[in-house]
């Protein structure tokens, strides 16, 4: 199990959600990833992607 | 028993779009929704870095269609790959810097690549919420083959808002699809999209009145021009389309602009830049931060400060104190007097 952090801060939204998304593509069960925005809009973003892509798997 | 078939949807996050994908679901076709972000797709959270702006609500519409319709959405970084679309539209522009038929063919030419690459997923159709008359450019009777035939689509291409006034695709003649519960919407009226979304109980859709694009606003049209026009080259960055949609833009010489913040809200956007850019504040009253695009010089600090004060509440003082910020120097601070509303010439405004 490994941690990573994405550095999303300046960026606005979709970005934070794309690079996000791109990099779970990378992680294997049970990783931890930490993605830093500045955008409010990842904070409903973020999980709104999660609910639709994640928990299909 | 029958097999179930599968199509991709170009998700604008537009109420067109959130249709198509609905009358194929209800066809019994499996959909999962593409998004492609060319940095110029107008959202809620551009719009939510303005104060007036706060209370909206702030949601990507790809998202919230997606969810709607319970689809798998992929977001697709096209940034790089826009640039090519943008500068190079082999069908011209729109009203303004929009080149929205290549537009149209290069995002469904993506759909098409996304199929080829992701073979194991097997999606046999594209859909699209495209109506026949809608967009004077892109959404003509004479151009849907064109972004048919030019995407590599060719007879997997569905419309499902037009369809019975277009020639009948592979899955309607294969029976995938039964093209009699399809629909001729045509023209520009709204009406019959908005009776279908009451229909399926489709309420608080976004409607744009631009499109979902920046490039159709003349605004920002307008500062994309003055831009590749002052750098004499059309190259941009990231960076470069984020900002024309913040701040009041004033070019005083042709060497350099002024990125003024009209609010507290633009003022913290901008604050991002401080360390790449040259910024101006006005330190003894109130008022926005402004940032520096271009070649400035230190003889022109006088004017650019003069005009920064111009838009702060010091502007009918004899004297205001302003910090000048270059990257990697120590702040300069300047007593200045503001410039008049006559003294900022209508021409700088871009």
């Amino acid at each position: 199990m490994s941690e990573y952090e994405l550095d999303a801060r300046r960026m606005l939204c979709p970005m934070p959600v794309i690079k996000t998304q791109n990099k779970v593509k990378e992680l294997a069960v049970g990783d931890i990833l930490s993605v830093i925005c500045t955008d409010p809009g990842a904070l409903s973003d973020i999980p709104a992607w999660q609910g639709l892509m994640v928990t299909r798997f | 028993m029958t097999t179930k078939h599968k199509a991709i949807a170009l998700i604008s996050g537009g109420l067109d779009s959130l249709l198509a994908v609905r009358v194929m679901q209800e066809q019994g076709i499996e959909v999962e929704g593409i998004n492609f972000y060319t940095g110029f797709c107008v959202e809620g959270h551009t719009h939510a870095i303005r104060n007036h702006d706060k209370d909206k609500q702030k949601r990507n519409n790809a998202l919230w269609a997606a969810e709607q319709l319970g689809i798998k959405l992929h977001i697709v970084d096209v940034i790089e790959e826009y640039k090519d679309v943008l500068l190079n539209p082999k069908h011209g522009y729109g009203t303004n810097m929009n080149p929205c038929l290549d537009c149209k063919i290069f995002m469904v030419g993506k759909a098409v690549q996304w199929i080829t690459e992701n073979r194991k997923d097997g999606f046999d159709f594209i859909i699209t919420g495209e109506v026949i008359g809608q967009r004077p450019m892109s959404q003509r009777k004479q151009t849907m083959p064109i972004v048919a035939k030019e995407s590599g689509a060719e007879d997997i291409l569905v419309r499902p808002l037009c369809a019975k006034n277009l020639p009948a695709t592979k899955p309607e003649l294969e029976g995938w699809i039964d093209r009699e519960k399809m629909y001729d919407f045509n023209g520009r009226t709204r009406k019959p999209q908005m009776a279908l979304a009451a229909k399926y109980g489709f309420t608080d859709y976004p409607m744009p009145a631009g499109g979902c694009c920046f490039l159709t606003d003349k605004n920002y049209s307008d500062k994309l021009v003055d831009l590749w026009d002052a750098r004499g080259t059309r190259e941009y960055e990231m960076d470069d389309i984020m900002l024309l949609k913040v701040g009041r833009h004033i070019r005083p010489k042709p060497e350099f602009k002024l990125i003024i913040a009209r609010d507290a809200g633009e003022s913290k956007y901008l604050e991002g830049y401080r360390k790449q850019f040259v910024t101006i504040q006005v330190v003894s009253h109130n008022g926005p931060l402004t940032m520096v695009d271009g070649d400035i010089k230190p003889e022109d600090f006088e004017l650019a400060a003069g005009v920064v004060a111009r838009y702060g509440q010091g502007r009918d003082s004899e004297k205001v104190e302003v910090h000048i910020s270059v990257p990697g120097e120590d702040v300069r601070i300047m007593s200045i007097k503001p410039l008049s509303v006559e003294q900022v010439n209508e021409d700088w405004h871009v």
